[in-house]
């Protein structure tokens, strides 16, 4: 089988609101290979979440509808598979890392039970078997005296740890692939360098996909090999990190770049992209970025624009792509 | 428009005293938190000691930048200086008057002066009331306005941080986590406070959206004189907005200094090792990149090392380390800090 590890394509994804069905995901595609991590950064309302619950099977039943796409994991397609297979999917093959693992961990267990728990339920096995897993994965991430650790309650760690706690549990059935929604974000930078040499070690270990949701398009330079840029609710560039950066194919990931704080100078006013997000439900004809490009012409005012292949790889959504020279960042 | 945030001051409630007028907005005097924990790793209490004598100044018009590792205290210490966590020991002044001692009515008309924005938007406005009802909240506790005079307020507010009047009548969900954090912060300012404590109130928002709160920061800030403590993970993003800066590590400030000498010559081992772990945006400089990797564990903030508590992870640890915990002394090029190799 020659296909990726993941691949979506055509993503439509829809959510219940006051004004009725409103759709909040229009056309998203991009693949995954194996061992491979996959940045997916943009506009704060852009989709990164939703894109990543949806790949999970963990949209609410309730208020929102996949209305077209696939989305295939090694080759299984997951729009519309049964909950029950989704579950057993999940934590076995598949697995996800939230920003706050306060919130995804149970603050009256043992951690080493809940680790254990999850391998329980995926792999069966004894009591015993899961809890010397636990105890194994712990340590893997880096946790000391792990033995002893299991047996602490999460409020006795802190931040970094716990952050590393639930890795361990995402890690503990060995996924072909993890979801990480702003794993780092709540962490000062050296716990953040400390996780993604940890991630990087899985990658190497277990050869672990990594779809990585994040603003911080530092952590993006640092830790991917490529990157899903979103807005609106569509992708609009697709590339290699390294071209990314310094040759960003859409006006959008361009203007992401340059309002980039830097560490090394004070600036004068910091730069924004003028205009705010559509909301859902009220896009502008034509490029969804065309109100707040600055590199606007009639035509993207209301022509579609498609996503267009690019010769050196990855896409743009541009109607001016191959006219344009955006500047990176040096 | 400027009436939006001053007329509070002249509307009811005493005036704040102000022993020197050129004197700091706040002042925190070896301030000190303890938390009471239940059951430890063996099941027995205990306490963690937070922030652990934390002294710290910031000027009126002034940015001080609070940094450091995750867990050292950072949102303790703004806590505690607003009272919404009850400091053990030390002394918070503000404008001059110490308000650790302040009794329940006192402390409410000191906390218009002073307010908190906190990282997560949602978290801070009511979701079921329209955003004109929470935004106009402080100003029916602390003022008796008339309807239109509120609405009128109301609406000031809200042009104030780059949104329409007529967004008060809207409901939370309806906004996006960019403009929900601009709906905090005219909340924060209603009652035209002196002190804005921000806690990691951007680093939820793109760079753009991002970019746009902290220019209305220091908008305000220049035209009504707001100081602010921001507390952030974010060091570029501190690089931009701090005028000082000052770094934590386990419950202490290890190290102080105006915001340039900070990031261009650190004078302590752990900021050293902070701005060296900050990833560049850019993949191939990033590869490149050094990195001063901290050996060992985060110590247990309930169980602290002995000297100095950054010893067990400095790479350049001496024997006096272990065993004496260094005095805060001047630090070359300005600021303080805290750390052996200066003594
Ligand atoms: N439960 C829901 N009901 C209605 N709309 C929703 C729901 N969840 C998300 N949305 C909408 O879907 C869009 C995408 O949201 P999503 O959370 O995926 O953004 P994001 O890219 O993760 O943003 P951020 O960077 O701020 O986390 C937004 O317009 C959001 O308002
Ligand atoms: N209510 C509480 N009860 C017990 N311990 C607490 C409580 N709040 C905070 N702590 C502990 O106090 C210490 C300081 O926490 P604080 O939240 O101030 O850190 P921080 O510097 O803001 O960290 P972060 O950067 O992760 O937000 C930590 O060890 C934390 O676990
Ligand atoms: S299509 Fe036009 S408006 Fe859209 S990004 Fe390209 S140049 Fe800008
Ligand atoms: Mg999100
Ligand atoms: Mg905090």
């Amino acid at each position: 089988m020659t296909e990726p590890l993941l691949v979506v394509e055509g993503l439509e994804v829809e959510f219940a609101t006051d004004r009725g069905w409103v759709q909040v995901l229009d056309g998203v595609s991009f693949t995954v290979d194996r061992g491979e991590t996959v940045g997916l950064v943009g506009e704060s309302g852009s989709g990164k979440t939703v894109t990543s619950l949806t790949v999970l099977g963990l949209l609410p039943p309730e208020s929102a509808r996949i209305t077209a796409g696939s989305i295939r994991l090694d080759g299984r397609e997951l729009v519309g598979l049964p909950r029950r297979k989704m579950e057993a999917l999940r934590g076995d093959e598949l697995s996800m890392i939230f920003q706050e693992p306060m919130t995804s961990l149970d603050p009256a267990f043992r951690v080493g039970d809940q680790i254990a728990e999850v391998v329980r339920r995926h792999r069966g096995g004894s009591k015993r078997a899961a809890w010397a897993r636990a105890v194994e994965v712990l340590s893997t991430v880096g946790i000391p005296h792990a033995e002893r650790r299991a047996r602490s309650y999460p409020h006795e760690f802190s931040g970094g740890m716990r952050q590393r706690v639930m890795i361990a549990m995402a890690l503990s059935c060995e996924p072909k692939l993890v979801i990480a929604d702003e794993p780092t974000t709540a962490l000062d930078v050296t716990i953040q360098a400390q996780v993604l040499d940890l991630l990087r070690a899985m990658r190497d270990e277990f050869g672990t996909a990594v779809v990585f949701v994040t603003h911080d398009l530092g952590v993006v330079a640092d830790i991917c090999d490529r990157a899903v840029v979103m807005y609106a609710g569509q992708v609009v560039e697709r590339a290699g990190v390294d071209a990314l950066y310094e040759h960003p194919r859409h006006p959008y990931t361009e203007a992401l770049l340059s309002a980039m704080p830097q560490l090394t100078a004070r600036s004068g006013r910091l730069a924004t992209i003028p205009g705010s997000t559509p909301p859902a439900g009220a896009m502008p004809a034509g490029c969804r970025f065309h109100p707040r490009c600055g590199h606007v012409v009639d035509a993207c005012r209301d022509t579609a624009v498609a996503e267009h292949p690019l010769a050196e790889g990855g896409t743009s959504r541009c109607l001016r792509v191959s006219e344009l020279a955006l500047k990176g960042s040096a | 428009m400027t009436n939006a945030v001053n007329a509070s001051q002249s509307t009811s409630g005493s005036v704040s005293p102000r022993a020197d007028p050129a004197g700091p907005v706040a002042e925190v005097e070896d301030l000190t938190v303890d938390f009471r924990l239940r059951g430890g790793i063996l099941g027995r209490g205990g306490t963690l000691r937070a922030v652990r004598g934390v002294s710290l100044e910031i000027g009126e018009r002034e940015t001080l930048g609070l940094v450091g590792e995750s867990g050292s205290g950072k949102s303790t210490t703004g806590r505690a200086m607003l009272r919404l966590v009850e400091p053990t020991a030390g002394s918070v002044r503000l404008d001059g008057e110490e308000i650790t001692a302040l009794g329940r009515g006192d402390l409410r008309l000191a906390r218009r002066r002073m307010q908190m924005v906190f990282q997560d938007p949602y978290s801070s406005l009511d979701p079921a009331m329209v955003v004109g009802e929470s935004i106009g909240e402080p100003l029916d506790v602390h003022e008796s306005l008339s309807r239109s005079e509120r609405s009128t307020r109301v609406g000031d507010l809200l042009e104030h941080v780059g949104l329409s009047a007529t967004y008060a009548q809207r409901y939370p969900y309806e906004f996006s986590g960019g403009q929900r954090q601009r709906l905090a912060i005219a909340r924060a300012i209603a009652l035209n406070p002196r002190l804005l404590v921000c806690d990691e109130a951007v680093s939820a928002l793109d760079v753009s959206t991002q970019n746009q709160i902290l220019n209305l920061l220091e908008d305000l800030q220049a035209e009504f004189g707001l100081s602010y403590l921001f507390i952030a993970h974010d060091l570029a993003v501190v690089r931009h907005i701090a005028h000082r800066v000052a770094v934590m590590y386990l419950g202490e400030i290890v190290e102080t200094a105006p915001t340039d000498r900070l990031f261009d010559r650190p004078a302590h081992p752990y900021t050293e090792a902070l701005l060296s772990a900050v990833p560049v945006p850019n993949p191939r400089r990033q590869r490149e990149r050094e990195r001063i990797v901290l050996r060992g564990e985060v110590p247990d903030a309930a169980n602290p090392p002995s000297g100095c508590a950054f010893h067990t992870r400095c790479p350049h640890v001496m024997d006096v380390c272990k065993v004496e915990a260094p005095p805060v002394v001047t630090a070359p090029g300005g600021g303080t800090v805290r750390c052996h190799l200066h003594t």
